[in-house]
């Protein structure tokens, strides 16, 4: 847009001299409307999309989640992982934030809560036009899989952590953990999306 | 099992399979050494423009390629140093600044990597989005870099620029709020940005 304004106001000889003629400069101008209109949907989407991040933001680092909804959402989660674990025959404790054992521990921070991931899928499926009926039925099958799927995640690293060494624990804290995890919330964002439209694709044509 | 269901599970294993492979390639060190120079070069041309005070250069730690170390000595200080010695050229023992790599930039764009990769678009299209994404996701990441560098600088322990309380704290705050979580958002904005349309989002969410 904004090498489009530029050169719509260089006169005849700046344009001639930037090497463009007037009819260039104008498909150039052109296109790169065309671009915008070809994606101004998606841009729009994405714009609401981008919003609805920024208020789960503004309330995931606020005073109230931070000083009163933080500790109690971790440690809930730590004892469900550490249930999991002990199912699995394993000597662990909770404490805090931490599932520990003699061998290894691991805490729950920030980031590893599974909530960013989550806010993906409901931002995604509360700013898509269908109906509200269908958008509950997202989020009631969506948040539980996402809550569920991050327990094992914790779970998989305590064991990572304990059976393999530092840098494997690291690799599969980042890339295996986060990344997936974030990756899953997509799919399964995009699983409701074509839930949602089947009838209108339907009529697509092939 | 539903069809949309088989074919989203599809899609993650492909990931899986696509995401795993590069990722593996780049925590080969070499790979990982070649790839965090390519990185170095055009980060270090633009962290010099920007922090016009300090002399700095980006350099590789031989031992782990995932650690990109800034050495850095105020241009102050440089000056103060050639004065004294009475000649321009001086060898400075600078101080280290470290950031992670991976953490930075290659993680994050792997996986953007592998997103574009796995869209149904045609050649040329995806080459347009692989090129423009590479692009903003690099400077998206040397932002990181600057950010976590200007609060760095204005540290009393650098003690190379001065800001204002009030500018100190704004740069804290984009600090803290760029993590890991908002890469992954960018990304993911990114992606859909560049590879869904008017015309095609409806067939794309289908073969997707």
């Amino acid at each position: 847009m904004v090498a489009y304004v530029i050169i719509l106001g260089m006169s005849a000889k700046k344009r001639r001299k930037a090497g463009k003629t007037p009819q260039q400069s104008k498909r150039l101008g052109q296109r790169i409307q065309a671009w915008f209109q070809d994606r101004n949907p998606v841009l729009k989407f994405l714009l609401g999309f981008t919003g609805c991040m920024g208020a789960f933001y503004l309330f995931y680092y606020s005073g109230l989640y931070r000083n009163y909804l933080e500790a109690p959402f971790l440690n809930a989660q730590a004892r469900l992982g550490n249930a999991l674990l002990q199912l699995f025959g394993q000597d662990t404790i909770v404490t805090g934030s931490t599932i520990g054992s003699d061998a290894f521990s691991v805490n729950i921070k920030n980031g590893c809560d599974g909530l960013e991931a989550t806010a993906i899928l409901v931002s995604g499926i509360l700013i898509f036009p269908v109906s509200l009926r269908k958008k509950f039925t997202g989020l009631g099958w969506g948040i539980p899989i996402l809550f569920v799927a991050n327990i094992l995640r914790i779970a998989g690293l305590y064991l990572s952590g304990k059976f393999f060494s530092k840098s494997v624990f690291d690799v599969l804290h980042i890339q295996g953990g986060f990344i997936l995890f974030t990756l899953l919330s997509v799919v399964l964002w995009f699983i409701w999306m074509n839930w949602a439209t089947k009838a209108t694709v339907k009529s697509l044509p092939s | 099992m539903k069809p949309i269901l088989i074919a989203g599970l599809k899609y993650l294993l492909y990931f899986c399979l696509l995401y795993g492979t590069l990722t593996a390639i780049s925590l080969i060190p070499q790979v990982g050494h070649t790839l965090n120079s390519i990185y170095r070069k055009p980060t270090e041309a633009i962290l010099k423009k920007t922090f016009p005070s300090v002399y700095l250069h980006l350099k590789a730690n031989e031992a782990d390629a995932d650690i990109i170390q800034v050495e850095y000595i105020s241009q102050k200080r440089l000056a103060e140093i050639r004065q004294s010695a009475g000649r321009n050229t001086v060898k400075v023992q600078g101080k280290f600044y470290e950031f992670y790599f991976y953490n930075t930039f290659l993680s994050f764009y792997i996986f953007f990597l592998a997103l574009i990769l796995l869209s149904p678009l045609p050649r040329k299209e995806m080459a347009v989005g692989l090129i423009a994404g590479t692009l903003l996701y690099y400077l998206f990441s040397v932002f990181r870099v600057i950010m976590a560098l200007a609060f760095f600088f204005n540290n009393p322990s650098a003690d190379i620029y001065h800001a204002s309380e009030f500018w100190v704290s704004v740069i804290k705050g984009i600090n803290e709020f760029l993590t890991l979580g908002i890469n992954m958002l960018v990304v993911i904005i990114l992606w859909a940005g560049l590879v869904f349309r008017k015309n095609n989002w409806r067939k794309l969410l289908i073969d997707t």
